[in-house]
């Protein structure tokens, strides 16, 4: 089908508007409501053109393309209804773009620039509207709002959490939250993007740069699972701001609050600024040559066996190829980057996190079975594509240990606790083997016995309507992060495999950092070498390597609270004769146990690659130069595997690296089946009262928990949660606010909410300031008492 | 058409009652046996319709579409659940026409639903009442309602055929523009009364997307006796194209206001006769012929015209809701826009950029010439502004509001020039100005 649009002959398909005709054949017409991800308002009628045979003019952004018929985008008629409305636009609209953020890339102002008047003929006072508090994260000025609504309909359609509204009529109509409240959206700047004039801005950079002075670099995000792409915009080498980069098959375009803002954390106090050592049992800075002196000599006296080195997952590829790389080279095989996990059974069997279905294709996924995931605070980006999936009709079942805002709704909602989990997969185990007995494709499939002894007979509906859902074709299965902490984690990925095999689902294992996958792949592993193949010399795991106190370790890169076994951690470093740390921040009381710290620059001030859960490999460009006195990782370890005495065939650029690492990995065939062969599953019977709760989504990695905007956007969020039955059993006064939780000799006194979103007979903790780490362990015993 | 006629024949017929809103009323008069009749006989949908279209007539809310033609678009063969919704929401300035049949007449509204709804096919149908119909006027619907409920005339399977309608009543919050159809769709979700664009039109995807057909008060009063006496009765009346009878509801400088049922091509002069004639027997200065949203018509060429949409419409106007007003020669023009003006300021909904923002700058300007501080300049803009927002706004509303500031300055440029010439003199002369103008809305909005 065929239109003619200023006599360009255009073909279009049956639904298409003319905008999007028009678009796609390189035709621009203007628009401020119009957004192609967005529903159509058709409020601002800024994009009028001519229909011939029509006497009024349409909106092109809602009129349907019809075949045959021609229009006219730059008709004196056409012009003048875009005149017309541009004069309309700036009678309200205060003319202070020297002052405002979005001068120089605002749609309004290039539209005044062909549309305007040189002078107004408005001589009447102008529209003043107050701002009201909307958070941290964005300055809003809405005395510059031109009532485009995008911004109500992103929270309403895309973000699915209904924060904004338009409130009033005619012209005291105020874009505004209902009530005066911090928006709570995880992905809320967004709206900062799609504004088209300055009434919403990023708070940190309010008033900062203008942004024809800005410089952009592509980069890859360091803190979800999926590697979102966005760019940075430099200003004198430092990140003015974040905003996204379009990529089809990941983050649309659309990133996480997280993403945004976390580079707040850069200039942070606990910014490592200088190598600092340990002279004399005082830590002073130092200058490079005398720290890598230091680093040489204990290399050589040291024990390598009783040597561990640990990596952040959320390094990139090339400092982990590089890091392993060099330990390895110093016969020290102590090497891990699982941080987080506490259970290491089954070890050679381990999966590492991944999806089964490329991201994109979530949204066609007909039942989805979340457990115990809070996907839409941790993983944005994913819980947006399982919100598309959603309103496609998609089943969302979810088991979990807390109550979790979802931006979608779900069709079972099961809350049980988590010393019942494992119990809960068996269950549909035990269903699902029943409703499969026929399936001549799952003959050879045997239920280890270990599992077949604890089936007990059905009683739950939910689980069976849980389980019918995953037998439709089409589906998906997401293992949440958290449960990394789980005492069964393990045993729990087995289970979930179990189902996706007689289900013929799909799975997803979630990942708490941005390059997983990468450490997985370069071999920062005790078992596994370079490729994720079997280690030719196995090491210890990081839970050995920790409690067995050894004589020296090495830290790349992570805080000490990042580590499960963060007491355990903090003895065995107080013990350790050596102890030397890559780090961008460190703070003041963790500085003590180190006895050499380099200055490692962060990931936006090194170039690098992540590798997301689908596999993909992403690489980024040097965003802006090494603040202060630090250095690329990649360098730092180059030159330390030069002061080893390695002789490197290559030059010592960093494509190189990327080069070697890309060369020797994808050469290999990585093990990834889970066999199962020695597994064996036995019931815990934990009756105790357990502590719950994963990390907070902006307290995961060393840079999110020092950004002060992202920190300050929830005021709850060290708030203990309980619900009313298990205070009760436990004699707690409800009148007080404040109770004390015990864990092993530690105690903590804290600010109490009922909520009934907890299961019985657990404290949720969110894990979101130091106090709560260090208080003790996730899903271990716990005790609260009145004051 | 006949020479003589009585007036309030149709909507108005129980009138002259002494109980008119009574069931019982309506039933001595003939009423529901239509309804019962069809009830019995299950005519064909499309034959209702064809009778409907036949009858000529035209929408009573304003815009004048043939009401046959509106229910032929709806797709009888889909199985989409569809509604039919009538609009009660009767806010024009100047009218109150659909207030009285629902005051005294409900039952014929009642049975007018019915019948269109079992034209359509719809089996729930609303009727949107406006926010100040709460007292009398809603209760009055809602007894009648009650009492057809009673009678077992709708509800589940009504007098035992397989017939289900259920009729919901609906009280609005006083928005004007919820009047418009779409925003009334809207309100009745829920949500706030905004305008949607059209296409897609409600009669393939309205209410809760579905089909739907709006009609006006008067519209779906007057279905049963077109369906019961024919439409060639209804046809009878009126001229070719303005078919049957219309009620006008004149106000203003008359002896005699209120509402008048009257055959649609009768004289404005009997009209004005009928309505008590010039009030203290003042000249005719102005009269604006179907609510304030119509352009104002000079009173030598209004008392040559007659009252249906052709001859109103060649007159330089609109026959609109049917809401006359009439001005004396005493009338200050400016005054009257005014507060015109000022009412669509108040009202627009804020959706769409021209009406939002050019309501207001209208008044703005008047009200600055108004209090004498107005310039040639100033006038040059007001003529200017109601061109920019007629034609590019979702609904009507900038329209509405655009007409007839446009025909105030055409009309009556003379009065506006006086203003801005002699400013200081007229000042003196006005006793609106002797108190500070009122401007308590703006402020309260603020």
């Amino acid at each position: 089908m065929k239109i003619k649009i200023n006599n360009k002959e255009c073909a279009f398909s049956q639904g298409e508007t003319l905008i999007q005709v028009a678009d796609r054949n390189g035709i621009h017409i203007p628009r401020f409501c119009y957004h192609e991800k967005l529903s159509i308002a058709a409020n601002c009628r800024m994009c009028l053109v001519e229909q011939v045979g029509v006497n009024k003019p349409q909106p092109a952004c809602s009129t349907p393309a019809m075949e045959n018929q021609e229009y006219f985008t730059k008709s004196d008629l056409a012009v003048n209804s875009q005149k017309n409305t541009m004069e309309f636009l700036l009678i309200n609209h205060p003319l202070d773009c020297p002052v405002c953020d979005q001068g120089g890339m605002c749609e309004l102002q290039d539209q005044a620039l062909m549309h305007g008047r040189v002078k107004s003929r408005y001589e009447q006072e102008k529209r003043v509207v107050l701002d009201h508090y909307i958070g941290p994260l964005i300055k809003t000025n809405m005395t510059r709002c031109i009532h485009c609504t995008r911004c109500v309909r992103y929270g309403e359609e895309i973000a699915g959490i209904k924060e904004f509204g338009a409130i009033g009529r005619g012209e005291s109509m105020e874009i505004r939250t209902y009530l005066t409240s911090a928006i709570n959206s995880p992905m809320s700047g967004n709206m900062i993007d799609i504004c088209p004039v300055g009434a919403l801005n990023a708070a940190p950079s309010h008033m900062k740069g203008r942004t024809w002075e800005l410089e952009e670099v592509k980069y890859i995000s360091p803190h979800d699972c999926v590697g979102s792409n966005m760019n940075l915009h430099i200003l004198d080498n430092s990140i003015f701001r974040v905003v996204p980069h379009e990529n089809k098959k990941i983050n649309e375009t659309w990133i996480s609050d997280r993403d945004r803002f976390s580079y707040e954390a850069m200039e942070h106090k606990d910014r490592v600024r200088k190598p600092i050592a340990k002279i004399n049992g005082r830590h002073m800075e130092v200058e490079w040559e005398q720290a890598l002196e230091i680093i040489k000599n204990n290399m050589t006296d040291i024990d390598s066996s009783s040597t561990a080195g640990f990596i952040s997952a959320s390094s990139t590829v090339e400092e982990q190829y590089l890091f392993q790389k060099w330990l390895r080279e110093n016969n020290i095989f102590n090497i891990d980057h699982r941080v987080s996990q506490s259970n290491f059974d089954y070890d050679e069997e381990d999966i590492f996190p991944k999806i089964d279905i490329p991201i994109k294709d979530i949204e066609k996924c007909k039942s989805i079975l979340l457990i115990d995931s809070n996907i839409t605070y941790e993983q944005p980006i994913l819980s947006h594509k399982i919100r598309k999936a959603f309103l496609n009709d998609a089943k969302i079942n979810s088991i979990h240990t807390y109550n979790y805002k979802n931006n979608f709704d779900l069709k079972n909602s099961l809350l049980i606790n988590p010393n019942y989990l494992a119990e809960t997969l068996i269950d549909i185990i035990e269903y699902l083997s029943i409703i499969t007995v026929n399936d001549k494709t799952l003959k050879k499939f045997i239920i280890p016995e270990s599992i077949k002894k604890n089936f007990k007979g059905l009683t739950n509906n939910n689980i069976i309507e849980v389980s019918n859902d995953l037998l439709h074709s089409n589906s998906i299965i997401f293992l949440g992060s958290n449960l990394k902490n789980h005492p069964d984690f393990q045993s729990l990925k087995i289970l979930t495999n179990i189902i996706s095999i007689y289900t013929k689902s799909s799975t997803c294992y979630l990942g708490d950092t941005s390059n997983e996958a990468g450490a997985w792949l370069t071999g920062c592993l005790p078992h596994r070498d370079i490729g994720n193949i079997s280690a030719k010399h196995h090491g210890l795991n990081i839970k050995d390597s920790i409690i067995k106190k050894l004589d020296s370790y090495i830290i790349y890169n992570l805080d000490l609270i990042d580590f499960y076994y963060y007491s355990e951690m903090k003895k065995s470093l107080e013990s350790a004769k050596f102890v030397l740390g890559f780090q961008s921040f460190v703070t003041e009381e963790d500085k003590n146990l180190y006895d050499v710290i380099l200055p490692l620059a962060t990931s936006f001030e090194s170039p690098g690659t992540f590798i997301n859960i689908e596999k993909e490999w992403q690489s980024f460009a040097q965003g802006c130069l090494p603040h202060f006195d630090s250095k690329e990782g990649w360098k730092i370890l180059t030159k330390l595997r030069l002061e080893s005495g390695v002789q490197l065939s290559n030059s010592l650029d960093y494509i190189d690296i990327l080069n070697e690492v890309d060369h020797e990995i994808r050469n290999i065939k990585s093990i990834e089946s889970n066999k199962m062969e020695n597994f064996i599953f036995d019931v815990k019977s934990n009756n105790y009262l357990t502590r719950t709760g994963g990390n907070y989504c902006y307290f995961i990695d060393n840079i999110t928990r020092r950004s002060i905007s992202l920190n300050t956007v929830n005021k709850n969020k060290n708030l203990v949660c309980v619900n009313k039955k298990t205070l009760e059993q436990n004699n707690i006064d409800l009148e007080k606010k404040k109770v004390i939780l015990k864990q092993g000799e530690k105690s903590l006194l804290v600010k109490l909410s009922v909520d009934e979103n907890v299961s019985d007979d657990c404290i949720y903790i969110s894990n979101s300031n130091k106090e709560h780490f260090e208080l003790g362990k996730q899903y271990q015993p716990i005790t609260i008492e009145n004051v | 058409m006949k020479d003589k006629f009585n007036i309030n024949e149709l909507c108005y017929s129980t009138l002259s009652s002494d109980s008119p809103n009574s069931y019982e009323t309506y039933v001595s008069q003939g009423g529901y046996v239509t309804w019962k009749k069809i009830l019995k006989e299950l005519p064909d949908k499309k034959e209702i319709i064809n009778s409907v279209i036949e009858s000529g007539l035209r929408g009573r809310g304003g815009a004048g579409f043939s009401t046959g033609r509106k229910w032929s678009f709806i797709n009888q063969d889909s199985d989409a659940i569809k509604y039919l919704v009538c609009n009660a929401d009767e806010s024009e300035p100047g009218t109150c026409k659909d207030r009285d049949i629902l005051r005294y007449n409900p039952h014929a509204l009642i049975e007018g639903m019915l019948i269109a709804s079992y034209a359509i096919g719809a089996e729930t149908a609303y009727c949107y009442l406006r926010g100040e119909f709460i007292d009398d006027v809603y209760t009055s619907f809602k007894n009648a309602l009650k009492d057809a409920y009673q009678n077992k005339l709708l509800g589940k399977n009504i007098l035992n055929t397989d017939i289900c309608i259920e009729l919901h009543d609906l009280i609005g919050a006083g928005a004007y523009i919820v009047g418009e159809e779409t925003a009334m769709l809207e309100s009745i979700e829920g949500k706030k009364g905004f305008p949607r664009y059209k296409p897609p039109f409600p009669a393939v995807k309205g209410l809760f997307g579905s089909p739907t057909i709006i009609n006006n008060v008067e519209t779906l009063a007057s279905i049963p006796k077109i369906i019961g006496k024919g439409p060639d009765w209804f046809s009878s009346f009126g001229t070719k194209d303005s078919a049957g009878f219309k009620c006008f509801s004149v106000s203003g400088h008359v002896n005699n206001p209120g509402n008048f049922e009257i055959p649609l091509g009768t004289p404005f002069k009997t009209l004005l006769e009928l309505a008590g004639g010039m009030k203290d027997g003042k000249k005719l200065k102005a009269v604006i012929p179907g609510g304030s949203s119509v352009p104002v018509v000079p009173g030598e060429i209004m008392l040559e015209t007659n009252m249906d949409y052709e001859s109103i419409a060649k007159s330089g106007s609109l026959l609109g809701s049917g809401a006359v007003i009439i001005m004396d020669e005493d009338t200050n023009m400016v005054e009257v826009i005014h507060r015109i003006a000022r009412f669509y300021y108040s009202e627009s909904c804020g959706q769409c950029t021209p009406c939002r923002e050019g309501t207001g700058w209208m008044f703005k300007v008047i009200d600055k010439i108004l209090k004498g501080k107005g310039t040639l300049e100033d006038l040059k803009t007001l003529e200017s502004i109601p061109k920019m927002i007629s034609g590019s706004t979702i609904c009507a509303l900038g329209d509405a509001a655009a007409m007839p500031v446009e025909s105030f300055v055409t009309h009556y440029k003379n009065e506006f020039l006086e203003y801005i010439k002699l400013p200081t003199e007229k000042l003196a002369n006005n006793k609106s100005f002797s108190e500070p103008l009122n401007n308590e809305f703006i402020l309260s909005r603020k």
